[in-house]
């Protein structure tokens, strides 16, 4: 029977495992990267002035806190002083007391005040509600903290809105049940002094976007009760957590990123499954390797957590190190599962198995990367990248004791921003290029909450909203009888409830339902609009929480996709003809050989056919064609231009030429996915002829395989292509400028890829797989960088 | 950069506006339907079909605030009432007054005055007394621009109600225009003021919750709390429920005052008649809005009064549901003697299925609680040849009743049998309840036995 050692055990153990792995690695080179973190003592500070009696007796009787880090101290006293902040530091370094402080502290003294958390997700707002009655149950003072979400229930809301003085809740609940009702709120309005946002860093993109606008009816409505609240936020590490902080409140905010809590010994390996195929690029399989190597530590008796990518992976190791670690019956329960879809109270019960040591080993979706009080572990193993490097991060900070050393093994999987990741360490331990970015005044979402704020309150003539022009988006409302203007304010003249129409976590709320047909029709998913064109169209295999389902119907007037439960060994993948035409160009500059600009584009884009792609090989098996309608879109773009004369001096024929451009697209998405901290789906990318004028025509993403329609028309010598990679938002999203500026470090850290890649051709991990990318794919894209980047 | 006008009609291209407009092309269209042939009786089904076939032949009209021609219909020759002028500006007030020898439907108004102050005590367990004197109260109805709620839903036109000088007035008072509404709260304010309660359809939950936040957005002060606040939906709902089902007002006032309203306006269109005169000043079908809060109101009197009349204790109803359903009002009330008395009567009357059963088990629970035992197993016995799952109840009171008072261990036994042949061949009854009692039945039987030879053999001895 496997057994949790004693913490004296613990250090050898590890060191047993990190020398095995080390000299395999070596044998294998398998292993690119073995960091030692060595520890860090703690930066302690007494107690400020400012801080009621109460709440230090309650720290140092209750709690054993006879110092603050220094962090801490440093949020509480810029509070204090007025500043908004926002606070940088990792996993389990006291974040939640570095707020927690300030808002108590303040209602110890005005017991009127009041203060609003928000978190991202339900599951967090809950944990930290614990926390909170924890520390004021030990402060014993008559502070009243609730969370104010869905599941509460409605004879409660009442009380909670007039005696809360901690209101917990997610943006969600905010936008649509609490700003659009502020007058049954006033208690909470007139006296609001501070708003806690947690996890700032999870707010980019479209839903980052909502987020800031959120923000801008909640400050909208506390100028009405004459209050004007203080911020304090919370970031995990990126590269520009006061920016996006500033963008999300738009107000200034200071920083606080020296970490005073004391940090153990650690390791933090890199790990790629060694090659099986060196000509398609295939590696062995990440899941069998995660297997052996969480086998590894969890047989000595190192409690480790296992992060997975889905919920099918989760499921899958959970089965096999149940069957290798759980010898006889008495070890039933050692090794668990977690992830969203458990009831709550099966969560609880693993977590605190986790804390007391009677789970040795746990098997988790992202669902444990944020805030929930697990205790420390010795060892996390991260299997598949998380996305984003603070996330990996985050992941990595659930394996760290205060005493003893711990290890984080990140094991990649054969997907380029994996691939990338683990050959290029130092981009990744270097410190964080990873942008959080917003663009809250992207028209459709600005409108959208434009209509929100106007049935709050009636907006007056004087006022602004965001950076756009605010009486031009109400008189536009008002000829869709949405508003109407009466003396010098807008009042909201519909019997409709705008926040109900409007979904935080996309743009469009024109969604497709998907029916599952194969017993008594029932909803089981609902897919916004643009993605459905290209996830269910007839045919394709629609993927959900594991289970496969093959699309019978796609009835577009209805909105609605019927769809069967299917098991098959392919999923599949949409072939989009996407034509780009510059509407404006706001911008461009020239680095090295290459010009790059961006600005708005008008995207037409339409799914023609689909490929079928075998899973974990990625074979290309099958392919066939589809007539759907078309999508029109005006949003921004980034694009390079790669001058005539470098396509006109590149060796080989002109589709492998044109086979280079394509292999580059493919890569240089995959660095600006990497930047931008966004998903494949947030990014389109398109190829065009700069020669024609502005107008682009799609020339690439051919090869449609038997049946397919083949794109190649001749390429004539004045071919200048334009690549593209625009927001995949109506209006755009913000990622163009951003990319625009980062263009020289776009294209290097493209070559550095392609360049490490060990495949001969091109695989799915660089330029894409030969066979769809054409056979020079990989040299060419290549040769075009070396251009681009004279050394 | 184009700018946002641009930009904006490039991100809600064309097709996108025509279903905006629609809705104020549907709403001329199905008034004009129903309007004109006073049709609102007819099935939903056919309104629909009739709207889909005239949709489809129409042509699509451009937005147009022209509207010259129906400038022409201003607000004073509709709807004959005033503007008034307070502290914080204008408002518009309509007053009608009926004298109180008018009857609303089979109510007359002067019925009001004769309503005892306690009509309404005693009815709602927990709640504090009410006392309600009609002469001095408040009725009140608001139509707003929405049914959501929300601080965008505002209530335009605010319909009042209530005795003066020997008259009952119902007066109206109308924001023009969203300006106005600051005055319009000001107005309701003074006259709330001078009235001790507040009686209202629902208005606990929608009209005064919506009315606070429309006084906090107004930065007016407010004295809601202060009142009395009688919401006659609930009573209505407790008197009503069993013989009507529907107790919305309009239904109610058809049923209990035989009043049919003529054009009534539906409900669903009134906040785009407002919108639509906001937007073009045209006040034709404002009329409709008038007459339909002007309707409610009086209704509204005259079913409190209805409502009193039924809860008076020398009211001998002529329906005998009417009866069962104030026997369960005074049960929940905790009334046993009032309650008891109006189940005999519908029991007498012959009330039938739920009803019927319903009546005889408060009956019985009350006899059995004031110790008639006799009357009390003759009325389980009643209730055991019901086809309900409340036999089950009374074979098990029963089964009680002949084991702990009358001793009769042989008889209790018998209802155990039935009680499990009734169980055993209810096949239509939930799993867990058949379970339940089966478990229950079981256990009491085999006791019954244990005790029945003990007793035997004892008399053996």
């Amino acid at each position: 029977m496997t057994q949790i050692l004693a913490p004296a055990d613990r250090i050898q153990a590890l060191q047993k495992v990190i020398d095995e792995l080390s000299g395999e690695g070596t044998r294998t080179s398998t292993i690119t990267a073995v960091r030692h973190f060595p520890p860090l003592p703690a930066d302690f500070v007494d107690f400020p002035d400012g801080l009621d009696e109460t709440l230090v007796a309650a720290l140092k009787k209750r709690r054993g806190i006879e110092r603050l880090y220094s962090h801490q101290r440093e949020t509480f006293e810029r509070v204090s002083g007025g500043d908004n902040v926002v606070v940088v530091t990792p996993t389990a370094s006291g974040k939640t007391l570095c707020y927690n402080l300030p808002v108590l502290n303040r209602v110890l003294r005005e017991p009127e005040s009041r203060a609003l958390y928000l978190f991202p997700t339900k599951a967090l707002s809950h944990d930290q509600l614990s926390e909170l009655h924890g520390l004021i149950q030990d402060v014993g003072a008559n502070i009243a903290t609730f969370t104010y979400d869905g599941d509460t229930p409605q004879d409660a809301r009442k009380a909670i809105r007039s005696r809360g003085h901690l209101v917990v809740t997610n943006p969600d609940m905010l936008h649509s049940g609490i700003l659009p009702h502020h007058p049954k709120w006033v208690k909470l309005f007139e006296n609001l002094r501070y708003v806690v946002i947690d996890e700032v860093h999870a707010y980019r993109g479209v839903f980052g976007s909502h987020l800031s606008n959120i923000v801008r009816r909640l400050k909208r409505i506390c100028r009405f009760y004459g209050v004007e609240p203080q911020f304090i936020c919370s970031s995990a590490t990126i590269a520009n957590p006061k920016e996006l902080t500033e963008a999300l409140i738009e107000e200034p905010v200071h920083l606080i990123d020296q970490n005073g809590a004391p940090r153990g010994e650690k390791y933090f390996v890199f790990y790629n499954p060694p090659v099986v195929n060196a000509e398609l690029g295939i590696r062995r399989s990440y899941i069998n390797e995660t297997r052996r190597i969480a086998a590894s530590f969890l047989k000595r008796g190192l409690q480790t957590i296992v992060f997975t990518t889905s919920r099918l992976n989760t499921e899958l190791l959970v089965t096999y190190l149940k069957t290798e670690i759980e010898g006889n019956v008495t070890d039933r329960d050692l090794i668990r599962g977690y992830r969203g879809g458990y009831l709550p109270k099966k969560r609880r019960e693993i977590e605190a198995g986790l804390r007391e040591g009677s789970v040795l080993g746990v098997v988790s979706t992202n669902a444990l990367e944020l805030g929930i009080d697990i205790g420390a572990l010795d060892v996390a193993v991260i299997s598949g990248y998380p996305g984003t490097i603070a996330s990996t991060w985050q992941q990595a900070g659930r394996a760290g004791r205060r005493t003893g050393a711990a290890v984080a093994v990140f094991i990649a999987n054969s997907n380029p921003l994996n691939q990338f990741v683990v050959n290029h360490p130092n981009y990744f331990f270097a410190g964080s290029p990873e942008h959080g970015l917003v663009n809250p005044d992207n028209l459709s979402i600005l409108v959208d909450h434009v209509k929100c704020a106007a049935f709050e309150l009636p907006f007056e003539d004087s006022e602004a909203f965001g950076k756009e022009d605010l009486p031009d988006i109400l008189s536009f409302l008002e000829e869709h009888t949405i508003v109407h203007h009466s003396d010098d304010r807008w009042h909201w003249t519909s019997d409709s409830y705008p926040a109900e129409n409007v979904s935080l976590r996309s743009i469009s709320s024109d969604n497709f339902i998907v029916y599952d047909e194969t017993r008594e029709p029932k909803v089981i998913a609902e897919v916004d609009f643009v993605s459905a064109h290209s996830t269910l169209h007839t045919k394709a295999i629609y993927i959900l929480e594991g289970q496969q389902y093959i699309v019978e119907r796609f009835d577009y007037d209805e909105r609605r996709a019927s769809v069967r439960q299917w098991d098959s060994d392919y999923f599949t993948d949409a072939i989009n003809y996407t034509k780009v035409n510059i509407l404006d160009r706001f911008a461009s500059g020239s680095h090295h050989a290459g010009h790059h600009s961006h600005g708005e584009v008008h995207v037409i884009s339409q799914v023609v056919g689909f490929k079928k792609v075998k899973f974990y090989t990625l074979e290309n098996v099958g392919s066939g064609e589809l007539d759907m309608p078309e999508l029109e879109m005006h949003t921004t773009a980034y694009w390079l231009t790669i001058p005539q004369k470098i396509i006109a001096s590149l060796p080989g024929n002109s589709e492998e030429r044109r086979d280079g451009v394509v292999g580059l697209a493919n890569t240089l998405k995959t660095m600006a996915m990497l930047f931008l901290m966004c998903d494949r789906s947030d990014i389109g990318v398109a190829i065009g002829d700069n020669s024609q004028g502005t107008a682009s025509v799609e020339r690439g993403f051919k090869r449609l395989g038997p049946g397919g329609r083949p794109k190649t028309e001749p390429m004539d010598s004045s071919y200048e292509p334009n690549i593209f990679l625009y927001d995949n938002y109506p209006g755009g999203i913000g990622f163009s400028e951003p990319l625009s500026e980062l263009h020289s470090k776009l294209v290097s850290e493209a070559k550095l890829l392609i360049e490490s890649c060990p495949c001969h051709d091109g695989c799915p991990s660089c330029v894409g797989p030969a066979g769809e990318v054409g056979q020079r794919g990989k040299d060419m894209a290549l040769a075009i960088l070396n251009k681009l980047t004279p050394t | 950069m184009s700018s946002t006008r641009k930009r904006l009609n490039r991100l809600f291209p064309a097709p996108k506006n025509d279903r905006l407009t629609d809705s104020d092309g549907l709403t001329n269209l199905e008034f004009q339907l129903l309007g004109e042939e006073g049709s609102s009786n007819l099935p939903v089904k056919k309104r629909l079909e009739r709207l889909v076939a005239a949709t489809k032949n129409r042509p699509r009209k451009p937005v147009t605030t022209d509207t010259s021609e129906q400038r022409a219909m201003p607000l004073d020759a509709i709807l004959g009432g005033v503007e008034v002028v307070n502290d914080h500006g204008a408002y518009y007030r309509v007053d009608k007054i009926f004298p109180l020898d008018h009857h609303h439907g089979r109510v007359a108004l002067e019925r009001l005055r004769m309503v005892p102050r306690h009509a309404f005590s005693g009815i709602s367990r927990g709640e504090r007394e009410i006392e309600v004197d009609l002469e001095r109260a408040l009725f009140l109805d608001t139509e707003t621009t929405g049914l959501a709620g929300g601080s965008g839903t505002y209530a335009f036109l605010i319909g009042l109600g209530f005795v003066e000088d020997g008259a009952f007035v119902v007066r109206q008072l109308f924001m023009r225009d969203y300006r106005e509404e600051s005055a319009l709260l000001l107005a309701l304010g003074e006259i709330l003021a001078r009235h001790e309660i507040l009686v209202s359809y629902n208005g606990k939950s929608f009209d005064i919750p919506l009315l606070e936040s429309r006084f906090i957005l107004a930065r007016q002060d407010h004295c809601f709390a202060d009142k009395t606040h009688f919401d006659l939906l609930h009573p209505a709902r407790s008197l009503w429920k069993a013989r009507f089902e529907n107790c919305r007002l309009s239904e109610l006032e058809y049923l209990l005052l035989g009043l049919e309203r003529e054009k009534d306006v539906p409900g669903h269109l009134i906040p785009d008649i407002y919108f639509r005169y906001v937007r073009t000043g045209d006040a034709s079908r404002l009329s409709y809005v008038f007459e339909h809060n002007c309707h409610d109101i009086l209704s509204l009197a005259a079913l409190t009064v209805a409502a009193s009349e039924m809860l008076d204790e020398d009211n001998v109803p002529d329906d005998p549901l009417d009866d069962f359903s104030l026997g369960r009002l005074f049960e929940r009330a905790a009334n046993p003697e009032r309650s008891a008395r109006h189940y005999a009567r519908a029991v007498e009357a012959g009330v039938a299925g739920p009803a019927r059963r319903r009546a005889l088990k408060g009956l019985a629970d009350h006899k059995k609680r004031a110790g008639k035992w006799a009357e009390a197993r003759r009325l389980w016995e009643e209730l055991t040849i019901e086809d309900s799952l409340d036999r089950i109840h009374a074979f098990r009171e029963l089964a009680m009743h002949f084991e702990h008072r009358e001793r009769d261990f042989r008889l209790a036994l018998d209802q155990c049998e039935s009680a499990l042949k009734a169980i055993e061949a209810s096949y239509d009854w939930p799993l867990a309840f058949r379970t339940r009692w089966r478990d229950d039945f079981e256990h009491r039987r085999q006791r019954l036995r244990r005790r029945s030879s003990a007793s035997r053999s004892s008399l053996d001895r």
